[in-house]
């Protein structure tokens, strides 16, 4: 099978079990369940994902040189995931969120960019491997200067070796440096560069601005949008409702890399919706979308048609939001999925 | 009762027959025990009676929510109205929403001990298969507004799915798209099915719920008048409210006072004076005091020894559009 290489954002999340009700005062000691350690980002998630439904992965990011950045080298390791790509630096501290998560109740996350902020994608190799997948650009500042010229000259680099480019995106804090990039500029320069785009809704909702999407007729034109902005390849998340899936024409897929290339004529020109499959007992919504991203690029280097790449996307995600084993789906023969 | 029996000069015995209505007692000595016990304002135990010889104690055990909510203090009162025909009271526990499993069985059982003839229970999410044994044993129980877990047992509950669901399409059909709904903890099961009827109208519309903005968890009115604020104060507001009961309800009625944009809410409960709240309200309404009529009929049932499959009511809801509009 064809080589993936998953690039940018990784990081730990450590969530405290919570007891319900729980809130902050301020003196008072409260006792709540053990810490869970679970290293995250778009590099653990979307390369475990694709590693466990049997890809060969590598990775590259950017960790600090602590015991946060250990755990996650080492849960790398485990779990079969190429880490030679990987930096360790001595000059940030590795990225990690702090989940709060109290039963029945929304999360919060508390995060912090560290080593993230080093990743410029000039320690990429785009030697020896197929596909180069990025995630999440928000949370990479690194990145963005000049409307993401170093995101473009990593994807130019990709191109140049007939890599397929794909990127995913992350929800843009308001607040962050991130929220101040101009996101319509930035994308409309990189999608030209960018074969297969696989962002949530919310991503979009706070890059770009669009509010005004609230039914599927709205979200399937979104994703024709960016279609016609210059990738080849969009899938938009949304969450439990399902993911809209639209594609370019054939001329498109012509310049999408060694992967697209083969897949031109049963990919091309799709508008589809696939809804999401129903999830009997939500373990977490954590890397959701990132198992979905890892459906859709699983189906593209496996060779499978594009309402298959769907389908495996959301039977990924709806695995993962149960707590099942992503490498226990059966997933040999695209057909009975 | 010694005292009554010296007064009048007769045996404990004599007293015990008279205050039992026991025909065959001498007249004259049944005036004179009567006399005696108007004089000493002596009054039999009939509890201890009861535990004497194992008859009904004419207690039942109601262990209920919060009953400062109305809709709780409604249940108990349909409750008492049938108990009262029955010549039974009703001991209550109150075990509120964030009180833990552990003190709810701590209520049930304390209930049991005093030997109550039945109870009627608004369980809490934990486990109750541990109270087959004591349904077992002859303390029939009846489960008032949700349905236990692990145990199945006679239950009354309302239509909360449907009953959202019909809300919300009301919303829809007023050309509602961008909704915002504030519910309680979803380990409440009456919340978590209403939140699955708000999902269901949505998909049916092609709506897409990822874009609603649901938060769940929600207790206080204070609470839910900070998070209906947030969600109007986003970019794209929602122009309509969902609130998953009447508290959340009034809590987003504070919220939009201050809003100069008109904002629609729907609310699972009607309460009262809702009729004259400055906002219009679609809210969604049950009769509460008819569920708690027949748990407490279904209990009554059981107590004469009714050996029946455990019967499951689930009561319709109607829509009821209340309120005024913005001045």
């Amino acid at each position: 099978m064809l080589k993936v290489t998953v690039a940018g954002h990784i990081c730990a999340d450590l969530t405290p079990e919570l007891p319900a009700g729980i809130g902050i005062v301020p003196g008072q000691l409260t006792n709540v369940g053990p810490l869970i350690i679970r290293p995250g980002g778009c590099v653990v998630n979307t390369g475990g994902d694709l590693a466990a439904l049997g890809v060969d992965v590598t990775t590259s990011g950017v960790l600090g040189s602590d015991e946060l950045g250990r755990i996650v080298l080492d849960h790398l390791d485990r779990h079969g995931i190429g880490t030679a790509n990987i930096e360790v630096s001595t000059n940030a501290a590795t990225s990690y969120s702090v989940v709060i998560e109290p039963p029945g109740m929304n999360r919060t996350f508390w995060h912090h960019v560290g080593a993230n902020a080093l990743f410029d994608g000039t320690s990429v190799s785009v030697n020896d491997t197929d596909l180069l997948h990025i995630g999440y650009p928000p949370l990479l500042p690194a990145l963005l200067p000049d409307s993401g010229a170093a995101l473009a000259a990593l994807l130019r680099r990709a191109r140049t070796a007939d890599m397929t480019t794909s990127l995913d995106m992350a929800v843009v804090d308001a607040n962050s440096p991130a929220g101040r990039a101009d996101w319509h500029g930035l994308l409309k320069r990189i999608l030209p560069l960018v074969d297969v785009f696989s962002p949530s809704l919310e991503d979009l909702r706070s890059s770009l601005g669009v509010q005004s999407i609230v039914d599927r007729d709205g979200l399937q034109r979104l994703a024709r949008s960016l279609i016609d902005d210059g990738a080849a390849v969009v899938m938009i998340s949304a969450g439990e409702d399902g993911v809209a899936l639209c594609t370019a024409g054939a001329e498109r897929f012509a310049h999408g890399g060694r992967v697209l290339a083969d897949l031109t004529a049963q990919w091309c020109d799709v508008d589809l919706w696939m809804p999401a499959l129903p999830v009997e007992q939500i373990k977490t919504t954590n890397g959701a979308g990132d198992a979905a991203s890892a459906g859709l690029l699983y189906g593209l280097v496996a060779g499978c048609s594009a309402p298959q790449a769907a389908r495996l996307a959301i039977t990924v995600a709806a695995a993962k939001i149960q707590g099942d084993p992503i490498a226990n789906l059966s997933l040999a023969n695209p057909n009975v999925v | 009762m010694v005292d009554v029996a010296s007064l009048a000069g007769v045996s404990i015995k004599t007293v015990s027959r008279v205050v039992n209505g026991v025909t065959t007692v001498d007249a004259e000595i049944a005036t004179r025990v009567r006399a005696a016990i108007a004089h000493l304002g002596f009054q039999p135990n009939q509890l201890a009676a009861a535990l004497k010889s194992g008859a009904p104690t004419a207690t039942i055990g109601l262990v209920i929510k919060d009953v400062s909510n109305d809709i709780y203090a409604t249940l108990m009162l349909g409750a008492i109205d049938v108990a009262r025909h029955h010549g039974t009271q009703i001991i209550t526990s109150v075990i509120g929403e964030s009180q833990s499993d552990i003190e709810e069985l701590d209520a049930i059982y304390d209930l049991c001990r005093r030997r109550v003839d039945g109870l009627i229970v608004v369980p809490g999410s934990g486990d109750l298969s541990g109270l087959r044994s004591q349904i077992d044993l002859g303390t029939p129980m009846v489960f008032m507004d949700r349905r236990p877990h692990g145990l199945n047992a006679d239950s009354i509950t309302v239509d909360n799915r449907g009953g959202s669901r019909e809300a919300m399409r009301d919303l829809i059909m007023r050309g509602h798209r961008r909704f915002g709904v504030v519910v309680d903890s979803l380990s409440i099961d009456t919340m978590s099915e209403r939140l699955a009827g708000i999902r269901d109208s949505l998909r049916e519309s092609g709506i897409l719920v990822s874009q609603s903005q649901i938060v769940t968890g929600v207790r206080a009115p204070t609470d839910a008048a900070g998070v209906v604020t947030r969600m109007l104060n986003m970019t794209a507001p929602p122009t309509a409210i969902f609130c998953g009961n009447s508290r959340s309800t009034i809590g987003a009625i504070e919220a939009i006072r201050a809003q100069t944009t008109p904002v629609a809410i729907a609310g699972f409960d009607a309460f009262p004076l809702a009729h004259l709240m400055p906002v219009p309200l679609t809210l969604v309404s049950y009769d509460a005091n008819f569920m708690g009529q027949r748990a407490a009929e279904l209990l009554f049932r059981r107590i004469g020894s009714d050996s029946r499959e455990p019967e499951h009511v689930v009561l319709a809801t109607k829509l009821l559009h209340l309120g005024g509009s913005l001045a």
